[in-house]
C-alpha cells in the first residue's frame, strides 16, 4: 500500500512484555519466514472482515437484527474488489458482510468499518465526515492514526500488523475486543493499561 | 451473447477461477496462500505479505488472456465514453472510425463493424442479431456509474455464447448500494461538445438504494481529410434507473433500465439507378431504444448461488438512405447455478432462451428479404472446474450447446488448465471452439452496392444466403502471469486461431429483372484462415505515487479461399484492416495538492489495404482532487497531431486534436 512503513519493533516488545497478545506477537516475528504468504491487500481484507467480529457498535446502528455490517472503502478504489471477494458467503456475529464504496462524504453515515485511503487531505477530509457516524476507521501507516484514523496498518518484518488509537475508538462509542487491542503493535491512548 | 452479468459474473468466477466478474477485484490467493479470509485474527499477523503494490495486479488464476478496466483507470484516462476507455485494455483493436463509429475487435477481423466480439452492458448483450456488431454511437453509459470494464481476448462461447469468438467485452455498473449520492458531471470541449450527466442516489429501505440519471451529449462532426467538415454529428438524450434491494438474507434483487433518444447524420455513399450512378448522401440518423432488466439472485451457501436474469431490449434506428427504418425487439430469459461438487468440484450450469424480432423497411439499395423475423436461440451449458492438485494443478472443462434458427445446434466446447508452480506465477492454456451464427444481413441482406451505367443498366447485388452456416474459431491459447517482483508484474499471452467457413463473395450468373441486368453476389463460406499472435503486458509500481504500464501487441493474419470454393468465390474479410503491431505506455503519476498527471502513448502500426499509415498519438489528464466528490480535470486528446486517421472511411475522417475540461461533483 502507499502509505504502509515499517512499524516499530521495540514497541512491541515493550508492549509484549507487559500485555496479553506477547507469545502471540512474538511467534508471529519469529515464524514469519516460515509462514505462508499471501498479498498484502488480502490479509487485509481479512483484517477488516476480523474487525467487524470484535467490535461493538451503539446502540441503533443497525436497523435491525439482520441488517448487515456495512464495510465502507473511501478514495481507494482498487481494493474494494478484493474485500468483495473476501466477505463474499462470509458472517459477522451472524449478520452478512456488505461491501460499500460511498462516492460522497454525505453517504459514509451507514459505514460500520471504513478503510480510508488516498492523499492527506482526502483522508482528513473523509475522517471529518465519519464523525458523525459510528465507524472504526482504518487505513494505512501510523499516520493514519496520527491524523484521527483509529486503526492504522503498518508492515512489521514482512507481516501485516496495525496500530489502533483507543481512545478515538471510544470517542466514537465503539468497543473493541480485547483481543483485538492484545494485537496491535502500538495501543495510544489508553490510559488503564500500564506503560 | 447469451450471458449476462450476473451471471456472467458467476460463470466466469468459476471458469477463471477469478475474482473478476462478481462485484470484485482481478485478484485471488497467489498460489500456495491459504484462503487467509478464513484465518483468525491472531493468525493474520502471520502472514508473510508478498505485495505491497497499490493496486491488484494479476487476474492470477485467469484461464484466460483477461483485463480490467478498472473505475481508477477510467478515471484517470478521462475517457467520455466506452470505446475511448477500451484503449487502456491491452490486445484490443480500438479504432474510430467517424464521430461516432468506432471499429473495435481483439486478434484481428476488424472492420467497420466487426462481428466476432461479444459485448454486453450488465448482463445485457448490446451485440446486434441483425447486423452482428454493436452500434457504439448509442451504447452511452455514465462513465461515472461504471464500475469496471472485463475484456476477455479470445473465445468465451462457453460461458457467453455464440459470437463471443475473438471476445468478451463485459461493462458493468456499480450498485446502487454505492451511489447513492448525488452526481453532476459535466464534460465540455472542442469535440466531445457536451457530456452531462446528474444522477440522483437514495437509500431505499433498510438496505436498498437506487439511482436515477439523465444525460445528454452533443458530439461534433469529424473532420474529413480535405479540411471538410463530416455530417456525422450526434446529439443523445438519456435516462435511467438501477435499483438493488436485498429481498432477505441471502436474496438480492436488481432492477434496471434506460430510454435514449439521439440523432445525428451520416455520410452515405449509395448507388442510384440514373446518372451519376453514385452519389455521396448526407442522411439523417435517429435512433432511439430502452430496456429494462430484473436479476434476483439467491445465495445457497458458500461457493453456491442460483440467479435468474431477465431483460428486454428495443432499438430502433432510422437511416433514410438505406435500410430504413430497422426496429429490434429482443426478450431474454437465463438461469444459472453453481455450486460445489464434493471438495474438488465446482460445477456450474445454466439455461437460457432468447427470442429477437425484427422489422427493416428499406427498399433500395439495401432492404432485407423478408423485412421482418422472429428468431428464437436456446442455450445450455455446463462447466466443472476441477481441482487436481490442490493450489497446483486445476483443469476445467465445459461445453455450451446452443439452437439458433439459422444453423440448428451448435457445439461449442473448451478445456482450459491452469498450473500454479510456484507463488505469484501462473501458466494456463485453453482450447476451446467458438461460432459466430448467421444474422439476419447474412441470411437475408439484398444490398445493391454498384450501378453500371451499361444498357440495359446492371445492378451488383448482394444477397444473402439462407444456408450461410456460421463462422467457426477453434482456438488454442496460452499464458504466463508473474510478480517478478513486488512492484511489477507481467502478463503474457499468446494464441493461434484456425477460422473456417468464413464469409465469402460469390458471383452468380447475371440475370434479367425488370429492364435491369443483375449481377448477384452471393454470401457464402468458402474463406477460411488462421490468426496468431500475442499481447505482453507489464505494469511497475515504480513508487507509491507513480505507476507505469506498458503493452505490446502482434497480430498476424491471413484468410484464403478453400479448395472448393466455386469459381470467382472471394473472401470477405479484409486481413489489410488490421495493423501487426500496437504498443502503448501509460503513467499515473499522483502529485501533492491533490494533483493526477496522467499520460498516454500508443502506436497503432499501418493498416495495409485500405492503407491507413500507422500513428503515434499521445493523451494527457491534469486532474485536482480538490476534495473527497469533487474533480476537476483537463485532457487532451491526441495532442501530437493535427489530426490523423484511424480506420478507412468513404469519405475518409481524420481525428483532431482535442481537449476537453471535466467537472465530477458527487455530494
Amino acid at each position: 500500500m502507499a502509505l504502509l512503513t515499517p512499524g516499530a519493533s521495540p514497541i512491541l516488545l515493550a508492549r509484549c512484555l507487559l500485555a496479553l497478545g506477547c507469545t502471540t506477537a512474538l511467534a508471529a516475528e519469529a515464524r514469519a519466514q516460515e509462514s505462508p504468504a499471501a498479498p498484502a491487500q488480502e490479509v487485509k481484507a481479512a483484517y477488516l472482515l476480523n474487525f467487524t467480529r470484535y467490535v461493538d457498535w451503539p446502540p441503533g446502528s443497525f436497523p435491525d437484527t439482520d441488517a448487515p455490517v456495512n464495510v465502507c472503502v473511501l478514495g481507494e478504489n482498487a481494493f474494494s474488489g478484493i474485500l468483495r471477494q473476501t466477505v463474499q458467503g462470509r458472517r459477522s456475529r451472524g449478520r452478512p458482510v456488505r461491501v460499500l464504496e460511498p462516492d460522497a462524504p454525505s453517504q459514509a453515515a451507514d459505514c460500520h468499518v471504513a478503510f480510508v485511503a488516498g492523499q492527506p487531505h482526502e483522508i482528513r477530509a473523509w475522517l471529518t465526515a465519519l464523525r458523525r457516524s459510528p465507524a472504526l476507521t482504518v487505513g494505512d501507516g501510523p499516520d493514519f492514526v496520527r491524523r484521527g484514523g483509529m486503526v492504522g496498518f503498518v508492515v512489521v518484518h514482512q507481516t501485516l500488523r496495525f496500530e489502533i488509537d483507543a481512545a478515538a475508538v471510544r470517542r466514537a462509542g465503539l468497543q473493541i475486543s480485547s483481543r483485538v487491542l492484545a494485537l496491535a503493535t502500538r495501543v495510544s491512548g489508553e490510559p488503564e493499561l500500564p506503560r | 451473447m447469451l450471458k449476462r452479468r450476473g451471471v456472467l459474473a458467476l460463470a466466469f468466477a468459476t471458469w477463471v477461477a477469478l475474482a473478476t466478474p462478481r462485484p470484485a477485484g482481478a485478484q485471488q490467493p497467489a498460489a500456495g496462500a491459504p484462503d487467509v479470509a478464513d484465518l483468525d485474527i491472531e493468525e493474520l499477523g502471520r502472514i508473510h505479505v508478498t505485495s505491497v503494490s497499490r493496486r491488484p495486479e494479476l487476474a492470477s488464476r485467469a484461464t484466460a488472456a483477461v483485463f480490467v478496466i478498472t473505475r481508477e483507470d477510467i478515471r484517470s484516462s478521462g475517457a467520455s465514453s466506452i470505446p475511448e476507455a477500451l484503449r487502456l485494455a491491452p490486445g484490443l483493436q480500438v479504432a474510430r472510425v467517424t464521430a461516432r463509429d468506432w471499429s473495435i475487435t481483439a486478434r484481428g477481423f476488424a472492420e467497420q463493424s466487426p462481428n466476432k466480439l461479444l459485448v454486453l452492458v450488465d448482463g445485457r448483450a448490446i451485440y446486434s442479431p441483425l447486423f452482428a456488431g454493436t452500434f457504439w454511437d448509442v451504447q452511452n453509459v455514465v462513465m461515472e456509474d461504471v464500475d469496471r470494464i472485463e475484456v476477455i481476448l479470445g473465445p468465451g462461447a462457453t460461458l457467453w455464447g455464440s459470437n463471443a469468438v475473438n471476445g468478451v467485452i463485459n461493462v458493468i455498473t456499480r450498485s446502487a448500494a454505492d451511489t447513492r449520492s448525488r452526481l453532476l458531471a459535466v464534460h465540455a470541449g472542442t469535440a466531445e461538445h457536451l457530456n452531462a450527466s446528474a444522477r440522483y442516489g437514495t437509500a431505499l429501505g433498510a438496505t436498498g438504494a437506487l439511482r436515477v440519471y439523465g444525460n445528454f451529449r452533443d458530439r461534433a462532426p469529424s473532420h474529413l481529410a480535405d479540411g471538410d467538415l463530416g455530417k456525422d454529428d450526434w446529439q443523445q438524450g438519456q435516462g435511467g434507473f438501477r435499483a438493488d434491494l436485498d429481498a432477505g438474507p441471502r436474496d438480492r434483487l436488481t432492477f434496471q433500465g434506460d430510454l435514449y433518444a439521439a440523432s445525428g447524420g451520416q455520410d452515405v455513399r449509395r448507388a442510384v439507378l440514373g446518372p451519376p450512378f453514385t452519389e455521396l448522401v448526407a442522411d439523417d440518423l435517429d435512433a432511439n431504444g430502452g430496456n429494462l432488466l430484473a436479476r434476483w439472485s439467491r445465495e445457497l451457501g458458500e461457493a453456491s448461488e442460483l440467479q435468474v436474469q431477465a431483460y428486454y431490449d428495443r432499438s430502433v434506428r432510422k437511416l433514410p438512405s438505406s435500410y430504413g427504418r430497422i426496429a429490434v425487439d429482443i426478450a431474454d430469459i437465463d438461469l444459472q447455478h453453481r455450486f460445489p461438487l464434493g471438495r474438488r468440484h465446482d460445477f456450474i450450469w445454466g439455461l437460457g432462451y432468447r427470442l429477437n424480432t425484427d422489422t427493416v423497411s428499406g427498399t433500395f439499395p439495401t432492404a432485407l428479404d423478408p423485412g421482418g423475423r422472429t428468431t428464437h436461440l436456446a442455450t445450455g451449458f455446463a462447466q466443472d472446474e476441477i481441482e487436481l492438485a490442490p493450489d497446483r494443478w486445476y483443469v476445467t472443462l465445459g461445453a455450451k450447446l446452443e439452437h439458433n434458427d439459422f444453423t440448428g445446434l451448435e457445439l461449442q466446447p473448451n478445456v482450459r488448465v491452469l498450473w500454479l508452480p510456484k507463488p505469484g506465477h501462473t501458466f494456463w492454456s485453453a482450447v476451446s471452439r467458438a461460432v459466430r451464427i448467421p444474422s439476419r444481413l447474412d441470411a437475408d441482406v439484398r444490398f445493391v452496392t454498384q450501378v453500371l451505367p451499361t444498357s440495359p443498366l446492371a445492378i451488383v447485388r448482394v444477397v444473402g444466403n439462407e444456408d450461410f452456416n456460421s463462422e467457426e474459431l477453434v482456438s488454442l491459447e496460452g499464458g504466463y502471469r508473474a510478480l517478478l517482483h513486488p512492484t511489477v508484474s507481467a502478463d503474457l499471452s499468446l494464441y493461434y486461431g484456425w477460422y473456417d467457413r468464413i464469409r465469402s463473395i460469390t458471383p452468380l450468373a447475371p440475370f434479367a429483372e425488370g429492364g435491369l441486368v443483375v449481377q448477384p453476389l452471393r454470401v457464402d463460406n468458402d474463406a477460411r484462415g488462421h490468426s496468431w499472435g500475442g499481447t505482453l503486458a507489464a505494469t511497475w509500481q515504480a513508487s507509491p505515487a507513480l505507476r507505469l504500464q506498458g503493452s505490446y501487441t502482434l497480430l498476424k493474419m491471413a484468410i484464403e479461399s478453400t479448395e472448393d470454393a466455386p469459381p470467382g468465390s472471394f473472401p470477405n474479410v479484409n486481413p489489410g484492416y488490421n495493423p501487426e503491431h500496437q504498443a502503448a505506455l501509460r503513467s499515473a503519476l499522483t502529485l501533492p495538492r491533490g494533483l493526477d498527471l496522467d499520460l498516454a502513448l500508443r502506436y497503432v502500426g499501418e493498416l495495409p489495404q485500405p492503407r491507413v499509415p500507422g500513428y503515434v498519438e499521445a493523451d494527457a489528464r491534469l486532474g485536482w482532487n480538490a476534495r473527497p466528490g469533487l474533480t476537476l480535470s483537463l485532457v487532451g486528446r491526441d495532442l501530437l497531431h493535427e489530426q490523423h486517421a484511424e480506420f478507412s472511411s468513404q469519405p475518409q475522417r481524420e481525428i483532431q486534436r482535442r481537449g476537453e475540461l471535466q467537472l465530477e461533483w458527487r455530494f
